[in-house]
């Protein structure tokens, strides 16, 4: 990519179903033309059911979070916990996808860790 | 020079320049605030009231009760209150409580072209005016507010700790008995470590009356109390620790309940009477057991602040203020005319009277000032802290006056 005509945009959290991490799918506009409209949709929506997981109150974390309990949260020591597992699929879900479809449309979607889960910074040439 | 060699061999870590006012510990393993002398002063008398326990009471009930053994469940039960009540005392004063990192550069640039805020004039606060964006947020219109310190819009329920100078995540409150602020990461620590005082209290009292009550029998009142007074000093510090932790954790058994936070507690966020409407609490679960669950077993997000990360560029950038070279990457127009002149992430004056002491700053007469002087950023920091509440200030008992350099020349 060339270096001169890289820009970025930052995908903004969306909170209207909760205060669980979610990035808006609207679609920018800066991104009309590089990439299809539901590609990228999808993308979101599957980076947003991977902190679904991560913040729903299901098995896994009511498990995890009795045992941490009990044993004085020390299991948190030995483990990574049900939430660090989701972000790191996350991760690596939009790594595969910038591999697949994102790079050689000269986009780079970056890690919602790298900014502390405020936006998904979107590197893109034009 | 020898710093300059150290840095070359181990590159500096993010905690060692961070921006909020945190003390970092085993080379930034853990971290609280800038005041931990309370929170070490709470371990010392849980460890010497312990102590006297299992020297006094514990020996003398392992001993003395029939049928003989059954007497061991005592110094057991002794040691799971003391590992619990460490073990949380700590994990609620030393862990990163949920803090909102700083927006990047080249992210505020972004943020400030984008002019999706309110157009400003309500709610003018001292110096810059805020800036406000309403969003939906689970079926309601939800205002969020806009962090001057650390230029991001605070999510629902975060509010910006004045003490520890960071936006915090489903911040509840600063405690400065453990050190810390109590926020989305460990509140449900600050919780069991409440419970866990009150009930060790109530255990190690009821075996101090055991203890007084058997020895009288043998050698009378008068002779047990001398004879064992370990148990009568740990009785009172005992009942002490009891009277002044049951009532916080009563209320906030209450508040889990309700799922609120002390925070929203005290605003009336959701309270019809300060709201003047009825007002629902979207964050309530079906019942109030799955509210508990949620609070002491839900998920447990991990720590945004990268603080054992590496320093990079960027974030050296973002500390310095210095948003010239990544202001011109951003591509999307620029603020639309009835916008206020946008705050930017250098504290550049706001529109301040030319005579920045001549700035009048309202109070309640009950209310106490501490004035501290930030040697590097130049940034003076009023604190107005309502004498009333001890336990801890939020955004609102705390307003921020930023003056720049010029006004008070160079420290
Ligand atoms: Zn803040
Ligand atoms: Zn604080």
């Amino acid at each position: 990519m060339d270096r001169r005509n890289v820009r970025k945009i930052f995908v903004q959290r969306d909170y209207s179903r909760g205060t669980g991490v979610r990035f808006s799918t609207d679609f920018p506009r800066e991104l009309t033309g590089k990439v299809d409209e539901t590609t990228y949709r999808t993308t979101i929506e599957n980076v947003n059911q991977c902190f679904d997981e991560a913040e729903a109150l299901g098995c896994c974390n009511v498990l995890e979070g009795c045992l941490a309990c009990m044993t004085g949260f020390a299991l948190h020591y030995c483990f990574k916990t049900h939430y660090e597992r989701c972000v790191q699929d996350a991760a690596k879900y939009i790594q595969q996808q910038n591999r697949e479809v994102y790079e050689q449309r000269g986009i780079i979607l970056g890690d919602p860790m790298d900014r502390g889960l405020r936006c998904v910074s979107t590197l893109y040439s034009h | 020079m020898v710093k300059a060699r150290y840095q070359l061999i181990m590159p500096l870590r993010k905690y060692q320049k961070f921006p909020g006012n945190n003390r970092f510990w085993c080379c930034g393993a853990l971290m609280s605030s800038r005041q931990v002398s309370i929170l070490i002063f709470c371990a010392i008398i849980i460890v010497v009231v312990s102590a006297l326990f299992f020297a006094f009471d514990a020996r003398f009930l392992v001993v003395n009760v029939e049928p003989l053994g059954v007497g061991v469940i005592f110094p057991v039960l002794g040691v799971l209150g003391l590992y619990f009540s460490m073990s949380f005392l700590f994990k609620t004063g030393c862990i990163d409580s949920g803090i909102l990192p700083r927006a990047l550069p080249d992210e505020i640039a972004y943020m400030q072209s984008q002019g999706d805020e309110e157009p400003a004039g309500s709610g003018r606060t001292l110096g810059a005016p805020a800036r406000y964006k309403t969003v939906q947020h689970m079926g309601q219109k939800v205002k969020l507010k806009w962090c001057v310190t650390c230029n991001l819009w605070r999510p629902p329920r975060a509010s910006h700790c004045g003490l520890c100078n960071n936006c915090y995540e489903n911040f509840d409150h600063h405690c400065p008995w453990v050190g810390n602020c109590v926020a989305r990461r460990n509140y449900r620590y600050f919780y069991l470590f409440l419970t866990t005082i009150a009930v060790t209290g109530v255990y190690m009292m009821a075996c101090n009356i055991t203890v007084i009550v058997l020895a009288s029998k043998k050698m009378g009142f008068g002779d047990a109390l001398k004879t064992y007074p370990g148990s009568v000093i740990e009785f009172c510090v005992s009942g002490l620790a009891v009277i002044s932790v049951s009532g916080l954790s009563c209320m906030h058994t209450w508040l889990i309940a309700r799922m609120e936070t002390t925070n929203e507690d005290i605003k009336g966020t959701f309270n019809p009477r300060k709201q003047g409407r009825t007002v629902h609490n979207p964050y309530r679960r079906r019942n109030c057991c799955l509210n508990f669950l949620f609070v002491i077993c839900g998920p447990f997000p991990p720590s945004l602040i990268d603080r054992r990360g590496d320093m990079t560029e960027e974030y050296q950038a973002a500390l310095e203020g210095d948003n010239s070279s990544y202001g011109a990457t951003s591509s999307v127009p620029k603020l639309p005319p009835e916008s206020p002149s946008p705050v930017p992430p250098n504290p550049t004056p706001p529109p301040l009277a030319p005579d920045p002491t001549s700035e009048v700053i309202s109070m309640t007469p009950t209310a106490s000032m501490e004035v501290r002087t930030e040697g590097e950023e130049g940034v003076v920091q009023v604190t107005v802290e309502r004498s009333d509440s001890s336990h801890g200030v939020g955004e609102d008992e705390t307003q921020q006056l930023i003056l720049d350099r010029a006004g008070h020349g160079q420290q």
